[in-house]
């Protein structure tokens, strides 16, 4: 089924009355509008004032016509998010958004640089349009917007709002929510930050607008952001018999056979590595489980794409630790300006009394020490992994949260939904918590 | 990423430095708030080792709160205690400091509930209540106090975590915990305020915060300024007269209009005192920061500081308003931001301002989430009351048809 979803821009600037007065609940219509002109606290003069208008767009072919504003966009955005960048997102939505609902929503402003030229795009958010809300139960037929996600691929789903341009950005995708024929009452904001910039904005809008919202989930994860220098790092995050014990492993490995650390560089052949890598994976625990990326074609195909293009980008990062020329651990990064993202790692199970995985992890360390434009790695790991939360001391927290669109029985639905998990799991003892 | 099952590697040689404490611990319950200084050398040791700073709970500002302002109040002190890893029979290591109110009433929805409630101690002078906690043993010590919150004999079926930092350690730490103990839980409150991270050098501050027309715009008052006077920017050192500092302070924040709308420390004794008390102990111990700006030796600003390790917190701020046009609060500001600089342990400074400070907004650049999280305690029927809330919330707004207020916090500056 598709929704006719057509430009809305002019609309959203002339329903904003009743969208205010939708969210703020309770209130006076009186006081809603005197909240709604009060002035944001902008720290960006040149981005005060600015005129929003949200265009969606619902197929690819057209989505590619706004490449290049999306790419600009994600350069300069508030908090880089590599999983929603154009050059890994749309390859994603051709092998696995086939068959659903999807439509962007994008925040435009005229451009103050060339008010005659194309208009600058300042939010993105890739939507999947869902007949349930699935914290609840599949039976009841709550219609729901959902950031798009792609489990085990895409592991961030903060949309990329345009840095000076943040509040008023946002502020016009939830106009669009509330007025958007989309006919859904929830909107879901699935795996974002739980802190920093984007996190602030969303905060401060649901603040100012009284905005029903509710927190379905949090939890934290890995992050590494750098110390004065990777010597400094490995002795605060590790005792001194652990890293006796590393250093003994590593002597050890290499006292036995040639023991060498190495990295994709620039002039190497991409496609050697990345088949190595999927080869290696492959005959992991995770191959023989049935959860390495050559497990499905699909998989392997996406994969092979975005590695080739974000090492076309200078984006990838593929550190190898190899032993008599034979790889025994591997780790893949992407990149995206101050921030980067952990993608995969695989290590050899035969060698595990030697910690090749750590090895390398230590090896990453070093290699992040000497790019100091990289402020942070974000683990995209479970909650739970131990190895990785040892050895990376930072951590970033991630939100699941649910928002009323302003539409009929959002701000009931909003309300119920503790209600109703409770109740699943108390009463009926389901536990419905989507883990 | 699921992707390395390797707990193998590591959970086979655990890492002895780190799991040095042994995990069983234990939580007291001081009840007598004149028995709460007993506490004060342990108290100030694991504010020294704690995981994120927070100098509202060190003892030094907390206890001289309890006579003024916590007299009405039910306070309790939960001290969660190790034992001493290196003998058997060495007295106990104190892990966690938490102090707390009971509240017969759930103050979190705007209509309060007869829902008896512990809550962090929050006075009229607290503007952040992370608890203290050591940071080597801080998973440990958190696990402990939800322990004793399950079984104590408190009576209460809500714990309120209110004011905490919504980012950082301690944060970190309690979303890591409830998503282990799948707790539902209630943010009742959560805004934005100023905070400021210190950048490579003043100079490279000032340009990231304020566009050039900002930073002319500052130099031409400053100039203005000089031509009615010497002007001085002058900072608390350690061989200065405190009580002249503390009197020249006071005076100034009651003469402008704080101290008209009886807003000011002067306004009450018991906040006059308070204040003359904490500011004089955090000069001896060298937590205090006291910065003016005069005009032919007369103070026209004034900003007071409090340092705790690597944060600090901005206290209050005062300045002469007929000299406004010359904004010399915020000339006083940059200064700050100088001597923040000036000082290399210092990593950031909490404004403790409201959600929406015009002026620290523009000059600090970084933000911080402050939150309120309710949680059930483990008794009955905290998880449903926790669930229930929002729908009381919203029947609240809907079918009473009552007027709401915007919930804001009431920490006026």
């Amino acid at each position: 089924m598709k929704i006719g979803f057509t430009r809305r821009a002019a609309r959203t600037d002339q329903a904003k009355d009743t969208v205010t007065r939708r969210s703020v609940i309770g209130a006076p219509e009186s006081q809603a509008r005197l909240m709604s002109s009060e002035p944001r606290p902008s720290g960006d003069a040149t981005a005060a004032g600015a005129k929003m208008s949200v265009v969606i767009v619902n197929d690819l072919a057209e989505l590619e016509r706004h490449l290049a504003a999306w790419e600009d966009l994600a350069g300069a955005a508030i908090e880089p998010n590599v999983f929603y960048e154009p050059w890994m997102l749309i390859p994603a939505l051709r092998v696995y958004g086939a068959g659903k609902r999807l439509l962007f929503a994008l925040v435009q402003t005229p451009d103050p640089a060339r008010p005659l030229g194309p208009p600058l795009l300042c939010g993105f958010f890739p939507l999947e349009l869902k007949d349930h809300y699935d914290s609840i139960s599949k039976k009841l037929p709550l219609k729901t917007l959902c950031l798009w996600r792609k489990p085990e691929m895409i592991y961030l789903c903060a949309p990329l709002l345009r840095a000076g341009y943040g509040p008023e950005a946002l502020t016009a995708f939830f106009d669009w929510l509330g007025a958007g024929d989309h006919d859904c009452s929830l909107m879901e904001f699935g795996f974002v930050t739980g802190e920093g910039p984007f996190h602030h904005l969303l905060v401060d809008y649901l603040n100012e607008h009284l905005k029903f919202n509710y927190v379905t989930g949090a939890f934290t994860r890995a992050l590494f952001r750098p110390a004065a220098d990777a010597e400094d790092y490995v002795r605060s995050a590790l005792g001194r018999f652990r890293r006796k014990e590393l250093r003994r492993q590593e002597k050890r490995l290499a006292e036995t056979g040639r023991l060498e650390y190495t990295a994709l560089e620039s002039g190497d052949d991409v496609d050697a590595w990345v088949e190595e890598f999927l080869e290696f994976e492959a005959n992991t625990w995770k191959g023989k489980g049935g959860r390495a990326l050559v497990c499905d074609e699909t998989d392997r195909k996406y994969f092979v794409e975005i590695a080739r293009e974000a090492f076309r980008r200078g984006k990838l990062m593929l550190l190898a630790l190899r032993f008599n020329g034979r790889p025994i651990a591997y780790k893949l990064n992407f990149l995206s300006g101050v921030g980067s993202f952990a993608f995969k790692i695989a290590f050899d199970e035969e060698y595990a009394r030697y910690s090749p995985g750590v090895l390398l992890e230590l090896e990453n360390i070093r290699l992040l020490h000497e790019r100091p434009q990289i402020k942070w790695m974000d683990s995209c790991a479970d909650p739970d992994r131990f190895m990785i939360n040892h050895l990376w001391t930072d951590r970033r927290a991630i939100q699941t949260l649910v928002i009323s669109t302003g539409k009929r029985r959002g701000d009931l639905i909003v309300a119920a939904i503790p209600l109703l998990k409770w109740g699943n799991r108390r009463i009926f003892r389901r536990d419905l918590l989507g883990r | 990423m699921s992707l390395l099952r390797d707990t193998s590697e590591l959970s086979a040689t655990p890492n002895p430095p780190d799991a040095a404490l042994p995990r069983k611990m234990w939580v007291e319950v001081v009840r007598d708030p004149e028995k709460w200084a007993d506490y004060a050398t342990a108290w100030d040791e694991v504010a020294a080792a704690a995981i994120e700073p927070n100098v509202f709970f060190e003892s030094w500002m907390l206890l001289p709160a309890i006579p003024r302002f916590g007299v009405d109040s039910k306070l309790l002190l939960a001290l969660v205690f190790a034992p001493d890893p290196t003998c058997d029979h060495g007295s106990p290591k104190l892990c966690g400091v938490f102090p707390l109110e009971i509240q017969i009433q759930y103050r979190g929805l705007h209509q309060a509930l007869p829902v008896k409630t512990l809550s962090l101690w929050k006075h009229k002078y607290c503007y952040l209540c992370t608890p203290l906690i050591r940071a080597e043993c801080a998973n440990e010590t958190l696990e402990a106090f939800f322990e004793w919150l399950d079984s104590g004999d408190h009576g209460c079926a809500l714990m309120e975590f209110k004011f905490i930092a919504g980012d950082g350690p301690f944060y970190h730490l309690l979303t890591d915990l409830l998503y282990k103990m799948a707790k539902p839980t209630f943010i009742s409150e959560s805004y934005t305020r100023a905070l400021f991270r210190r950048a490579a050098d003043p100079g490279a501050y000032l340009c990231s915060a304020l566009s050039g027309k900002r930073q002319r715009d500052l130099k031409r008052q400053s100039k203005q300024l000089s031509e009615l006077g010497q002007i001085e920017y002058a900072a608390l050192a350690s061989d200065n007269d405190i009580t002249a500092w503390i009197e020249e302070f006071l005076n100034l924040e009651a003469a402008s209009w704080k101290g008209k709308e009886n807003h000011a420390l002067v306004s009450r004794a018991a906040d006059r005192e308070y204040f003359e008390t904490i500011a004089t102990e955090a000069f001896q111990r060298g937590q205090l920061m006291m910065l003016t700006l005069r005009l032919d030796d007369r103070p026209i600003a004034g900003k007071c500081n409090f340092l705790a390790g690597r944060g600090s917190f901005a206290f209050k701020i005062a300045y002469d308003e007929t000299y406004s046009r010359y904004s010399p609060g915020k000339l006083l500001e940059v200064e700050n931001i100088r001597l923040a600089h000036d000082n290399p342990q210092l990593e950031w400074m909490d404004s403790c301002a409201d959600p929406v400070h015009v002026m620290l907004d523009l000059i600090w650049t970084s933000r911080r989430t402050i939150q309120t999280i309710t949680v059930s305690t483990g008794k009955a029927p905290g998880d449903l009351i926790v669930s229930a809330i929002p729908m009381l919330k919203w029947l609240k707004s809907k079918l009473m048809r009552r007027k709401t207020t915007r919930s804001q916090p009431t920490n006026a500056r």
